[in-house]
């Protein structure tokens, strides 16, 4: 049988989560032993044309350029993946959906003429169907190698929707907005970063995105009770995850307030 | 059952025998400003002089010079860790020239012996008993787990205002499960534990220790202070009217006000020392094409656990915590005869949102009766 091919495909964003693929060295090399890496500029100037079996897509779409080489790729991949916060809600560049885009560019560049950029930043399923989404920012290197090895046997990859409070509970981590009244966003994340932040005694940042089913008011009013003020709320829900919909429902809800 | 008198120096005796007869000795600790269970050496190891103030989402230590060693109530960690661990792998295979070969996995283990485990715990304790073992399926890997287990309880003399224990008649006292109980008593002029053994081997490992029988005047002093602490608990849970209230009204409009607090987040199952609800995950390597599977806690708050056809069947935030809570408190008893709640108070303090169960069916209750 044929080995599987694999593309890495990059939109706006900033390579991190495709890196998790080279970051993954003691399995690396099985990895390279059952797909055949036909597309993947970070790793390899080597280069195949499509149709792949598998494509990565990372980073989000934010140009007129990205709007039809997202089709390209849809239509040369097999299975389409979309891989970290960028590629699965926006990335924090989506921030600019929520402000005046030619503002930016007349601040930024010199010569704002020769920008060709889109009012806004977003996901690649809200262009093209996308097969599986891998959320994180940057994504959690084990998640994607399980990603791999489902497919290749023929599986369906194991990705926890639920809270990052089940991660702190599995590996006996203390919660930190009991214990410390730590404002933590883990109760409306998704899990599968291993709960790394509380296990630094440090309240979630929400890498992950909305967890399955986020109760965000009720977070809320309970990080109100805390002393946490609205405006630092609104921003702790603005970042990776800004355009994610709950979160964003959300955060402009209590903006408004 | 004779009871003796324990010094402090004689707990540290007590934790060198049962290490030299081949136990892992675990023990409350406190670890980044939360008291846990973890491997202890001798009793400078424990949390001495440590309180643990609970209400419902808030857990604080304040420390104190009385010298108790045992002044606390409980921690989130109860017995379950250790009998019942949150991840394991079930099975695996291998690729031989005889075909694949499954082999399920039995980890080497040390026998655990666990000092300072609370009333709440060993109650905890007899109802998974009755859940992983009770029934035609047995979890190996539980039965061997408890079987190797030596159970010192420490009686509760500073229950904490999150625990309710005396109401569901399984504290701050123990009074089965365990093979050896204390209870600590700090006067002015003496610190010592008044022992009792619950076990044959509970009562060789108290003979090896050579202490001195208690005097009635000690029993009369541990009896005080156990009826003072199971008087001073603040919470209290009616386990029959429990039951009926929460089996008589699945679709009473009062579940739909949980939407408005539960974060679905699962961290009050997680806490739970009955609760044993799992999932099972598919392991599979690259390289050398072996697979497994793994077993690892899950919880009637995850969609994915009542996913059936093609869809979960509790979709809904209060379903779910309707599933909890009914389980728990209600049909827990059709299935296992006992309630699936000891009184630990644990999910209570470690709501992130503070959601009270006792307060939950009192309302309920109050609803229906209005
Ligand atoms: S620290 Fe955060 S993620 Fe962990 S259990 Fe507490 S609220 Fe949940
Ligand atoms: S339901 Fe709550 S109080 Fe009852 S045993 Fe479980 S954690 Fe403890
Ligand atoms: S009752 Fe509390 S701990 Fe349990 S799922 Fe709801 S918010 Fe989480």
């Amino acid at each position: 049988m044929a080995k599987p091919s694999l593309a890495v495909w990059k939109f706006a964003s900033c390579d991190g989560c495709q890196l998790s693929l080279l970051d993954l060295e003691d399995e690396l090399l099985a990895v390279a032993d059952g797909i055949d890496i036909a597309h993947f500029p970070e790793a390899t100037t080597a280069h195949r044309g499509g149709p792949y079996d598998v494509s990565l897509v990372e980073g989000s779409i934010t140009t007129p350029a990205d709007l039809t080489r997202i089709q390209e790729i849809r239509a040369q991949s097999g299975m389409l993946v979309a891989i970290g916060a960028c590629a699965t809600t926006g990335g924090i560049q989506a921030l600019r959906n929520l402000a005046d885009i030619d503002e930016f560019v007349r601040v930024v560049y010199a010569r704002p003429a020769y920008i060709q950029t889109l009012a806004t930043s977003t996901a690649i399923a809200d262009h093209v169907k996308v097969d599986l989404e891998l959320a994180g920012c940057p994504i959690n290197k084990y998640q994607l190698l399980e990603v791999v090895q489902a497919l290749l046997v023929g599986r369906k990859p194991t990705l926890p929707t639920y809270s990052v409070c089940v991660e702190c509970k599995e590996r006996g981590t203390s919660c930190v907005m009991v214990a410390d009244g730590v404002a933590c966003l883990g109760p409306i994340t998704r899990a599968g970063c291993g709960a790394i932040c509380p296990a630094f005694a440090r309240g979630c940042y929400g890498c992950f995105g909305p967890s399955e089913s986020p109760n965000v008011d009720s977070l809320a009013a309970w990080w109100d009770e805390l002393g946490v003020a609205r405006p630092d709320l609104v921003r702790a829900l603005r970042t990776f995850n800004v355009n994610a919909p709950q979160f964003k429902e959300a955060s402009t809800r209590y903006a408004q307030e | 059952m004779k009871r003796a008198i324990l010094a402090p120096t004689d707990l540290d005796n007590l934790i060198a025998v049962l290490s030299e007869r081949g136990f892992e000795v675990l023990g409350p600790t406190l670890d980044s400003g939360v008291v846990t269970l973890s491997s202890i050496d001798s009793t400078a190891d424990l949390p001495e002089g440590i309180r643990d103030e609970m209400s419902p989402g808030r857990y604080y230590i304040k420390a104190t010079s009385d010298g108790e060693l045992f002044g606390y109530a409980v921690g989130p960690t109860s017995l379950k860790p250790t009998l019942f661990p949150s991840r394991r792998q079930v099975w695996t295979t291998e690729n031989t020239d005889q075909g694949i070969i499954f082999r399920s996995s039995v980890p080497d283990l040390r026998p655990v012996a666990v000092i300072g485990a609370r009333p709440c715990d060993a109650a905890a304790m007899a109802v998974q008993d009755e859940a992983l073992l009770g029934g035609p399926y047995i979890d190996t890997d539980y039965a061997r787990r408890r079987r190797d287990l030596f159970l010192v309880v420490v009686n509760c003399t500073r229950p904490a205002s999150t625990c309710f224990c005396a109401s569901m008649g399984t504290g701050p006292a123990v009074s089965e499960g365990f093979d050896i109980a204390l209870t600590e008593l700090k006067l002015d002029t003496r610190h010592f534990f008044v022992a009792e053994s619950g076990s044959e081997r509970g009562q060789e490992v108290l003979d090896q220790l050579g202490l001195d029988p208690a005097d009635p005047d000690d029993e009369e002093l541990v009896r005080v202070a156990l009826e003072v602490a199971a008087d001073s608990m603040e919470r209290t849970l009616d386990p029959v009217d429990a039951y009926s209230v929460l089996r008589a009204q699945p679709e009473h409009p009062y579940w739909e006000t949980i939407v408005e607090r539960c974060l679905t987040c699962a961290n009050c199952t997680m806490v739970c020392p009955t609760c044993f609800c799992v999932t099972t995950e598919p392991v599979t390597s690259l390289g050398d094409e072996s697979a497994g599977e793994e077993r690892r806690w899950d919880s009637c708050f995850s969609l994915d656990y009542s996913f059936m056809g093609g869809s979960p069947v509790r979709e809904t935030v209060e379903s779910r915590y309707r599933q909890w809570l009914t389980h728990k408190l209600s049909t827990w008893f059709d299935q296992f005869g006992t309630s699936g709640c000891v009184g630990c108070g644990r999910c209570i303090t470690w709501c992130p949102v503070g959601i009270d169960l006792t307060e939950e069916v009192r309302h309920l209750r109050e609803q229906i009766d209005a």
